[in-house]
C-alpha cells in the first residue's frame, strides 16, 4: 500500500534536508567539485599558473605518459612495499599493545595515553625529530649503534635504508590509533568464552588463537583497509625527511604527484597520476572486501 | 566624580581615539611591498637594516620580508600566484625565468629600469636575466662554483697545496678520508650536498664542462651530457666521494670534509659556523679537464610580479637598492653581497669598488672562475630537468649505477621531459 507523503512528512524531511546541506555544500566544493575538475584537467596538459583557456587537450597522452615512466614505476613499487610493511607492522604492534592493555597491570591508562600520544603529535615535528635521531654523523642511533660497536647506518642517507626508516616513523606514529581500535575489539569478546576455555583446561597461546583472533577479525580487516589506504596515500614523513631521496629510494606516489604538479608545473600530468592512484587503491580495497567476505565478516 | 573631573576624561578619550584613528588611517594610508626571497636565517637577519632604511626614507612605503627556503621557493611562488595573494617582489633564480615569464607571472619592467641594467651591471648577469630581449630584473648574486677546502687537513695528511690535476683530486680525496676501527668514514676526502639539487648537480657540471662537455644541445631540445666527457667526470665524481652519509653543507664547517665543490655565498654561512677556524679554509680552481678549467655559473634577479599593484613603488624601491647614490661608490646591494654574503655582485661599481671583500684571499678563485665559467641552460622545464639529473647523480654516488647506466637513463629521462615541450 502507497504511503501517502502528507504536510507532516515534509516538514521533517526538509528539517533533514536542511541540517545536511552544510555537510553536503562543504563536500561538493572542497571534495566532489575538485575531484570532477581534477578528471577533466588530467586530459590537457595544463599548469595552473595558466588560464584554463590555455590548456591544451592531450587525451589520454598524460596517462600513457605517466604509466611509461620510470620515475612513477618506481614511486608506485615504493609506494607499495611501504603500505605492505607499514600495515604489517603497525598492526602487529598495535594488536601486541592492546593485548598487553586489555589486561589488568598497574597504570594501564598511563600507559594508554603514552601509547596514544604520537597519535595526537603533529607529523611534521615527529619527523623533523626523528631526522635527528637518524643523523649519520650526529644521530642518537648512530651513537647508540657506535657503543654496541655495530657499523654506522646511514639511514635517511642511505638508498637500501630511506623507505624503512620513513616507514618506522610512521609505524610509531600511527600504532596507537590502532590500538585504541583493537582494545575496543577486545572489549567485545564475551569473557564467559575465556571462562568456558580455562575451565576446559585451554593455555594463553590456544585461546588467542581459537578465540581472539576469530573474535577480532571484523576489527583486524577493517584496520588493514583502512590502514592500507593510508599507507598507499602516505606524504608528510617522507617530504619532510628524505624528499624521496636518495636517488628516489624513498619516493612515494603522492610525493611524486606534489612534485609533479608544482615544482615541475604538469597539473594535467599530476591529475592522472591521482587517478592511477585511486584505481589502485580501489583495486585494493576491493580484494581486501572480498576477503573479509569470504572470512565470513557478513557485514562487509 | 564632579562634573569637571568628567570633562577631563572625557577629552582624553577623544583626544586618544583621535589619534589611534590617524595613526590607523595612516598605516593604511602606507605602501606596503612585500618581499619574497630565499635569503633566511643569519642571511636576512643582514639585509633587513637596508629595508628599514628606506622605510625611513619613505614613511609612506612600508617593506615586509618573506625568507622563504630555497627548496620551496618556486613552489610558494606559483601558489602565490594561484592564491591571488602575491608578493610584489620576487628573487627569482634565473633558471626559472622561462617558467615564469611564459606564464605572464613577471612584469616587465619599465623601458627606464632595463637601460639602467644594462648601463651599470655587468654582461654575464645582465645576459642571465635576459629572455626575448627583456631585462627581467635586478640582478644580484652571480655565482660560480671552484674547489673549497680545509688547508689544516691538508698539512695534516702531509699535502702542500690544493689539487691540479683529476689524478691528483682522486689521490687526495683518497688520501685525506679517514675511517674509525669499524670502517665508518669520520673524514671525508670529498663530499657533495646529497638532498640539494644545486649542491649534487653543479660540481658534475663544473666538471663536465671542464672536460669538454655540454649540458644540452645548442637548441635546448636535447641532452648532450651521455658523452664520454660527462661519463668521465661523473667517475672522477664517483670515484672522490667516498660517503654520502657525510654532506658538504653540514659537515664541512665541522671539520669532518676536506674538500668541497661549493658556490661563494656559502662564505657567511661557514664563517659563522666555524669561526676562528675559517682561516684554515682556502680556494682553488677546480682542476682542469680536457678542455680546460671549468666551472658553472648561474645568477639570481630581483624582479616584480605582474598583478602587483605596487609595481612603481616596488620598481623605485629596487632602483635604490641598487644603486650608486651621491655620496657612495658602491650599491647597498652590493654591500649585502660582498661584504655580508660573500657573493660576487652584480653592479659594476660594485665589482670595482670592494676590494677588500672581493679581494678577499677566499673570492680570488671565484673572480677568477668568472672569466670561464658556463651558465645553466635557461629552457622551461629547468627545474625537472636538474631534479632528474640530480637523482642519477646520486644513484652513482650511491654506488648503484655506473655513471654510463645513469647518464644513459638520465638522458632518456631529459628527452621524455624535453619533449612534452
Amino acid at each position: 500500500m502507497k504511503v501517502k507523503r502528507g504536510p507532516l512528512y515534509w516538514r521533517q524531511a526538509s528539517a533533514g534536508l536542511l541540517f545536511v546541506t552544510p555537510a553536503v555544500i562543504l563536500i561538493t566544493v572542497f571534495v566532489l567539485g575538485p575531484l570532477v575538475f581534477s578528471f577533466y584537467i588530467s586530459f590537457f596538459r595544463w599548469n595552473m599558473l595558466q588560464p584554463l583557456s590555455r590548456a591544451k587537450f592531450v587525451g589520454i597522452g598524460n596517462y600513457v605518459r605517466v604509466l611509461t615512466d620510470e620515475t612513477f614505476k618506481a614511486a608506485m613499487w615504493n609506494t607499495m612495499r611501504f603500505s605492505v610493511g607499514m600495515v604489517v607492522l603497525t598492526l602487529a604492534v598495535a594488536l601486541l599493545l592492546a593485548l598487553a592493555l586489555n589486561s589488568k597491570i598497574y597504570l594501564r591508562g598511563l600507559f594508554r595515553t603514552i601509547y596514544f600520544t604520537p597519535v595526537v603529535t603533529s607529523m611534521v615535528a615527529v619527523a623533523i625529530v626523528w631526522s635527528y635521531l637518524y643523523h649519520p654523523t650526529y644521530g642518537l642511533f648512530n651513537d647508540i649503534l657506535g657503543r654496541l660497536g655495530i657499523k654506522q647506518m646511514g639511514f635517511l642517507t642511505s638508498t637500501a635504508q630511506s623507505l624503512w626508516s620513513v616507514m618506522l616513523v610512521n609505524v610509531w606514529k600511527r600504532a596507537g590509533y590502532y590500538m585504541v581500535i583493537f582494545l575496543a575489539g577486545l572489549q567485545t569478546v564475551p569473557a564467559q568464552l575465556y571462562e568456558a576455555a580455562r575451565v576446559d583446561g585451554a593455555n594463553s597461546w590456544q585461546m588467542f588463537r581459537k578465540i581472539t583472533v576469530p573474535m577480532l577479525r571484523p576489527t583486524v580487516l577493517l584496520c588493514v583497509v583502512v590502514a592500507t589506504i593510508e599507507a598507499l596515500q602516505v606524504f608528510t614523513p617522507v617530504f619532510v625527511m628524505t624528499k624521496g631521496g636518495p636517488a628516489d629510494s624513498s619516493l612515494v606516489a603522492v610525493l611524486h604527484m606534489y612534485d609533479t604538479a608544482f615544482s615541475y608545473m604538469q597539473m594535467g600530468r599530476a591529475a592522472s597520476m591521482t587517478f592511477i592512484l585511486f584505481v589502485l587503491i580501489f583495486i585494493v580495497t576491493m580484494i581486501q572486501v572480498r576477503l573479509m567476505q569470504k572470512g565470513g565478516v557478513e557485514a562487509y | 566624580m564632579n562634573l569637571l573631573s568628567k570633562r577631563r576624561h572625557l577629552v582624553k578619550g577623544v583626544v586618544f581615539l583621535v589619534l589611534l584613528l590617524f595613526s590607523t588611517a595612516s598605516a593604511y594610508a602606507k605602501t606596503e611591498i612585500v618581499v619574497m626571497s630565499h635569503w633566511s636565517g643569519q642571511q636576512s637577519d643582514h639585509i633587513l637594516p637596508y629595508f628599514e632604511e628606506y622605510e625611513r626614507l619613505n614613511p609612506d612605503v612600508s617593506i615586509r620580508f618573506e625568507p622563504v627556503t630555497y627548496a620551496e621557493l618556486l613552489t610558494r611562488i606559483q601558489v602565490s600566484a594561484v592564491s591571488g595573494v602575491r608578493p610584489d617582489i620576487y628573487h627569482l633564480y634565473n633558471a626559472w625565468l622561462p617558467q615564469l615569464t611564459d606564464n605572464e607571472i613577471l612584469a616587465v619592467p619599465p623601458a627606464e629600469v632595463q637601460d639602467y641594467i644594462r648601463e651599470n651591471f655587468n654582461v654575464a648577469a645582465v645576459e642571465g636575466t635576459t629572455l626575448d630581449g627583456i631585462v627581467w630584473g635586478f640582478p644580484t648574486e652571480v655565482n660560480d662554483y671552484v674547489l673549497v677546502y680545509n688547508d689544516r687537513l691538508f698539512k695534516e695528511a702531509g699535502l702542500d697545496g690544493p689539487p691540479t690535476t683529476w689524478d691528483e683530486l682522486r689521490e687526495y680525496a683518497e688520501k685525506l678520508t679517514k675511517k674509525d676501527e669499524k670502517g665508518n668514514v669520520i673524514q671525508a676526502g670529498f663530499a657533495s650536498w646529497m638532498g640539494d639539487t644545486s649542491g649534487v648537480v653543479h660540481p658534475f657540471y663544473s666538471l663536465l664542462f671542464a672536460n669538454g662537455g655540454s649540458i644540452l644541445n645548442e637548441e635546448g631540445t636535447k641532452a648532450a651530457f651521455n658523452s664520454p666527457e660527462g661519463v668521465e667526470a661523473l667517475e672522477v665524481y664517483q670515484e672522490i666521494v667516498s660517503t654520502t652519509a657525510l654532506t658538504a653543507y653540514e659537515n664541512f664547517g665541522s671539520g669532518h670534509v676536506a674538500m668541497i665543490v661549493f658556490a661563494p655565498w656559502g662564505k657567511l654561512y661557514f664563517k659563522e659556523q666555524m669561526g676562528d677556524r675559517f682561516s684554515d679554509v682556502k680556494t682553488a680552481h677546480i682542476p682542469p679537464g680536457k678542455a680546460g678549467h671549468g666551472s658553472v655559473s648561474y645568477t639570481w634577479s630581483f624582479v616584480c610580479d605582474n598583478k602587483s599593484k605596487n609595481q612603481k613603488e616596488a620598481w623605485e624601491f629596487l632602483t635604490w637598492l641598487n644603486s650608486v647614490t651621491e655620496g657612495r661608490n658602491t650599491s647597498r646591494m652590493g654591500d649585502y653581497l660582498a661584504d655580508v654574503l660573500g657573493a660576487i655582485p652584480s653592479g659594476n661599481a660594485d665589482l670595482t669598488n670592494h676590494p677588500d671583500a672581493l679581494g678577499d684571499p677566499f673570492m680570488d678563485a671565484y673572480i677568477a672562475a668568472l672569466e670561464y665559467a658556463l651558465p645553466e641552460p635557461m629552457v622551461l622545464p629547468a627545474a625537472e630537468i636538474n631534479a632528474t639529473i640530480q637523482k642519477e647523480i646520486e644513484s652513482v654516488l650511491n654506488n648503484e649505477l655506473t655513471p654510463a647506466e645513469a647518464l644513459k637513463r638520465a638522458e632518456s629521462r631529459v628527452n621524455a621531459i624535453l619533449a612534452d615541450y
